[in-house]
């Protein structure tokens, strides 16, 4: 009976049985246009992240590659003129150089700047005001499993006042010593280069950025999800960035675009938000709070 | 006013007869719907209706010369001496060539010609037993995407596009009852058991004014009634499933039964071969059709029809794709046809319809969950009333109460790999009701010229939102000479309830909602113009029909929007609206030992929406330039059937990305690359063609405990030469290189088939 029945179930699971290739699609006409990041803060000097967007289906470039090294870059207000300079700085922790354009004139809060860019003839400007008000943190908890639209993973909680009478957008920072146990992202990225118990500093940014638009003001809580993994006992300092408008539209929607990249039932998203004329990026202006003392007590 | 209107038109024609009547089949008592019955003398004619009655109103003759003809069937002529109206009723014989006779029009020789309806297809069963099909399963709904303006979605998606619509803009009705998912898993079959079925019916344009709720097409089918004559007992046994229809008079020649069943068997075949510690592919599907008519006296007849059909799948397998899904249709119909006079029908119908759809899918390490509920109680009447020869007027009114209860999630899947259950009993329900009342008149001017107009007005109530419209509809018919004719339509259609399609999932999970303060109906407004033309006698039909169709308020979920149970899903969405506009050949052979037809569709389907591919127009997902059909049956011998069918499509449209953002200032989580997105579905599937053949052996007739039965083996494959069709495409990123790179799915490769079936 199983002789007949076999050849049979055969043919019929040929039918639930679906077929996978990989398959070569046309890269389509695509002219690459500048990728500019240049968040401001009060205190310090100004940086500035400037590549270059790639066709989708070419070849990963280098850092180096993909940073526009030829741009005159100046930032302006109150009177004076920084001119930013290309400059680079090595990242222990991931082996990779990164590349950027440093300034040299501290920011000052509630002055409205001017980024200007110009690369081989064409400019690209756009304006920030430093005029977010600090918002300290209350305190910090940990909790062992939260629940967000990425999934069930470790969380740490910022407790604060919001101001009712202002828009707030909040995102996290955080600093810490990092070794070779630690590892990065679901993908457990070891450091290259540290050894043993060698540790270097790492500086954590929130992925999600958080609006007070739906919310009157009063105690105000939000989880995170921390960047790198941890030993119970591990000392970290964390801040409070309280973004600009334009930090929040820039980055919630790169948020947006994640998830459907990572989800598939979730709607493309397109990127559109940008400052600039013929280039994608953001030019904003964040304030941040003192640091709290934050020890993983798991 | 308008009926006294009516009743002094009726009551004038004192100087005509009216001959009135139905039309069956001789041996079994079905009603022949779409039957013709031509007038010699006046040269004019009529059809019979879905309950195969005609009344035709003619000039008093000293003979009056009547022709009943039914493709398949041997026609009948009379010579009629009358003075006064009479009823006629007509037994047509099974013609003996029938087998293996491809047509797809149902009323014989020149009606696509001479008929003032266009964008109309009959799709008599005894064609879709002949045509090939996957694992030798007949199938209403792959016969209907071979012809002209309809596409199929996907390979082994649900649902079919007529004319640049999306699949919940055809309404599907068996029996007067709304099917929702007209399709067992993956489209591979349809819902409709075609042993059960008597009639098909496709109107994709010029839609009559009794039809409305939907933009894009009508897809009537309606069920046998049963041999009113003897008893009978066929059926089938196939790789896929098997089948079972029980017929027989409840009286003879009074009230007849039909019950059909089939189910498939893949769960029990498998069980012997699945380890008990594998997990979970599995699948089984059942239908039953039941249908009980009664005639009560001359002019009061009573019908009964009930279908219920489930599919159960779970399918653990590639990455790309895990699922589990369980859907069903019940529906129960109860109708009164009624004659008032020789002149006036009426079909009074209380319908409930019961829809759901449950469905779990893991894709890429994240689920989604979707629940579709659907619950309608409807009552409708529709008069029809032959004042002359030259009016056909049809009146109506219908109210539905529908219940919808959707809901949608999604999350990454948890570390314990637990997925909660979406309970339909704690959906919130939305009700609303839809009102519409109709009136149309087919009127013959002269000889040349004819037309259908009429208009339909719809309401929609609910807590929410009300809406009204007002619906024309017009078709008008010139007739060139005797075998050819130009025809022109316009049509208005409103659509209170919506299937919002996700444009990433590769399985359906789209889900329906109700038009509300949010969601306003989607309107369709199509023009149309086609030239029809026959050759040799009525023997080869042609048609060249162009059309151009607005559709506004479509909707589309907005950028980033991810399934979620507590979010409200009319927030959500997003609205725009579509255009599409084609022209489609049509071409063919109704007689002779090889018959068939080829259709070819030129045509595009755009949308713009302004929240979406940053507010500027874009192709629709299955925007397919050239459609292509070709369909053939050869009568080899008494014994021997072959058919062949071949289709090809251009490839519809999916979205990539076309840059990528290097975006090092940010969230530490980032993987630093975004995509750059220039525009919505800016890439193309690869074409789709596939060729299926079939061959059919009757054998000749036996008995069986002293019963004689007749049955034939049908041999087949879907797909012969194995293309393997795209069914989506999905990227994926080397987490280490960033390299990107493309997978393109395929479902189904060759597929023999072998079934033999029976008739006692």
């Amino acid at each position: 009976m199983k002789k007949i029945l076999f050849p049979i179930l055969i043919i019929t699971l040929i039918i639930l049985i679906s077929c996978e290739k990989e398959i070569i699609i046309p890269q389509q006409p695509y002219t690459s246009k500048p990728s500019i990041q240049c968040l401001i803060t009060p205190g310090k000097v100004p940086k500035l992240y400037l590549n270059e967007t790639l066709p989708y289906l070419s070849p990963v470039l280098s850092n180096r590659k993909m940073f526009i090294g030829n741009a005159n870059v100046t930032i302006s207000g109150n009177g004076q003129t920084d001119v930013l300079q290309s400059d680079s700085l090595f990242e222990v922790f991931y082996g990779t150089e990164s590349y950027f354009y440093s300034g040299s004139i501290p920011i000052q809060p509630n002055i409205t700047y001017t980024l200007n860019i110009e690369i081989n003839g064409t400019v690209y400007n756009a304006e920030a005001t430093t005029n977010q008000q600090v918002v300290q943190i209350d305190s910090v908890t940990y909790v062992q499993n939260f629940k967000d639209i990425y999934g069930e993973h470790e969380g740490v909680i910022f407790h604060l006042k919001d101001d009712p009478a202002t828009e707030d957008y909040y995102r996290y920072e955080m600093h810490r010593m990092a070794d070779t146990a630690t590892y990065w992202g679901e993908n457990k990225f070891k450091s290259p280069i540290l050894k043993n118990d060698e540790t270097t500093r790492v500086t954590e940014i929130g992925r999600t950025i958080f609006s007070d638009a739906s919310f009157s003001g009063g105690e105000f809580s939000f989880a995170i999800e921390p960047v790198f993994k941890h030993k119970q006992g591990d000392s970290t300092f964390v801040f409070l960035q309280i973004c600009d408008k334009n930090i929040f539209d820039f980055f919630d929607e790169l948020d947006r675009q994640m998830l459907g990249m990572k989800n598939p039932f979730t709607e493309p998203v397109f990127l559109k938000t940008t400052q600039f004329k013929d280039a994608i990026g953001v030019f904003g202006s964040y304030a941040l709070s003192d640091s709290v003392l934050f020890i993983y007590p798991e | 006013m308008f009926a006294l209107f009516i009743f002094l038109g009726i009551q004038g024609m004192t100087q005509n007869v009216t001959i009135s009547g139905h039309v069956k089949d001789a041996q079994t008592g079905e009603d022949l719907i779409g039957a013709t019955i031509y007038n010699t003398n006046a040269k004019t004619g009529t059809t019979t209706n879905n309950y195969g009655f005609y009344s035709l109103t003619v000039a008093k003759y000293d003979t009056l010369g009547m022709v009943f003809s039914y493709i398949g069937y041997t026609p009948q002529t009379k010579k009629l001496t009358i003075t006064k109206s009479i009823v006629l009723n007509i037994d047509l014989q099974e013609a003996d060539n029938s087998l293996g006779e491809v047509v797809v029009n149902a009323r014989r020789n020149d009606s696509n010609v001479r008929k003032a309806q266009m964008g109309v297809i009959d799709v008599p069963l005894k064609q879709i037993t002949t045509l090939p099909a996957i694992g030798g399963e007949n199938d209403v709904l792959k016969v209907i995407q071979l012809l002209p303006g309809v596409q199929s979605g996907k390979e082994g998606t649900t649902g079919f596009h007529v004319r640049g619509g999306n699949i919940d803009q055809n309404l599907v009705q068996l029996d007067e009852a709304t099917i929702y998912n007209p399709n067992h898993l993956f489209g591979l079959f349809s819902t409709f058991n075609t042993n059960a079925i008597n009639n098909v019916k496709l109107i994709k344009g010029g839609f009559p004014a009794e039809y409305g709720g939907r933009l894009s097409s009508i897809l009537e089918i309606t069920m046998k009634e049963g041999n009113s004559n003897k008893f009978g007992v066929s059926g089938g046994i196939g790789l896929l499933s098997s089948n079972l229809s029980i017929e027989g008079p409840i009286k003879k020649e009074k009230g007849s039964f039909i019950v059909s069943a089939r189910r498939s068997y893949f769960d029990i075949l498998s069980k012997p071969f699945i380890p008990k510690n594998k997990n979970n592919t599995n699948y089984y599907l059942y239908d039953v059709n039941a249908k009980f008519n009664y005639t009560l006296t001359d002019k009061d007849r009573i019908y009964f029809s009930f279908f219920t059909g489930l599919d159960d799948a779970k399918y653990t397998g590639a990455s790309s794709l895990n699922y589990g899904i369980n859907f069903g249709n019940k529906t129960a119909t109860l109708r009164w046809n009624h004659l008032l006079s020789n002149k006036i029908f009426s079909n009074t119908s209380i319908i409930y319809n019961d829809y759901h759809n449950s469905l779990t899918t893991a894709q890429s390490n994240y689920v989604a969950q979707l629940y579709s509920g659907i619950k309608d109680l409807n009552a409708k009447t529709d008069w029809e009333i032959h004042p002359s020869a030259n009016h056909s007027i049809k009146i109506g009114a219908y109210y539905s109460y529908n219940t919808f209860f959707p809901a949608t999630t999604s999350n990454k899947i948890s570390k314990k790999k637990a997925i909660p259950t979406l309970k339909p009993d704690s959906i919130p329900r939305t009700n609303s009701s839809q009102l519409a009342f109709y009136i149309s008149d087919e009127i013959k001017f002269n000889e040349e010229l004819s037309a259908n107009v009429g208009f339909r007005t719809p309401v929609f109530l609910s807590k929410k939102a009300n809406y009204t419209a007002i619906e024309p509809r017009a078709t008008l018919k010139f007739q060139l000479n005797s075998t050819s004719s130009l025809k022109a339509s316009y049509t208005e259609m409103n659509q209170f309830l919506h299937l919002v399609p996700s444009s990433t999932a590769s399985l359906p999970t789209d889900i329906w909602i109700s038009s509300s303060d949010v969601v306003k109906p989607e309107v369709s407004r199509q023009y149309s113009l086609g030239w029809f033309k026959n050759f040799s006698n009525n023997a080869i039909e042609t048609s060249v029909e162009a059309y151009y169709k607005t559709m506004s308020n479509q909707v589309l979920f907005k950028e980033g929007s991810q399934p979620s149970v507590d979010a409200n899903i009319d927030q959500q969405l997003t609205f725009g609206k579509g255009e599409s506009y084609g022209i489609e050949f049509f071409a063919k052979k109704n007689f002779g030992r090889l018959t068939g037809w080829v259709s070819y569709t030129l045509s595009w389907a755009n949308q713009t929406f302004k929240e979406l591919n940053f507010g500027k127009t874009f192709p629709y997902t299955y925007d397919k330039r050239h459609n292509i059909s070709a369909v053939a049956t050869y009568d080899l011998s008494k014994k021997w059937t072959f058919s062949a069918d071949w289709v090809f499509s251009s490839g519809g449209a999916y979205t990539l990305p076309v840059g990528k953002i290097p975006v090092f200032e940010g969230g530490s989580l980032y993987d630093i690359f975004y995509y750059d997105y220039t525009r919505r579905n800016n890439y193309r599937y690869r074409p789709y063609h596939r060729l299926d053949v079939s061959f059919i052996r009757q054998n000749r007739e036996r008995k069986l405990f002293g019963k004689n039965f007749t049955s034939e083996w049908v041999f087949g494959v879907y797909n012969v030469y194995s293309r393997m069709n795209p069914y989506f495409v999905y990227l994926t990123v080397d987490p280490q290189t960033k390299k990107p790179s493309a997978h393109e799915v395929s479902l189904l490769p060759a597929i023999p088939s072998v079934s033999w079936n029976f008739k006692f």
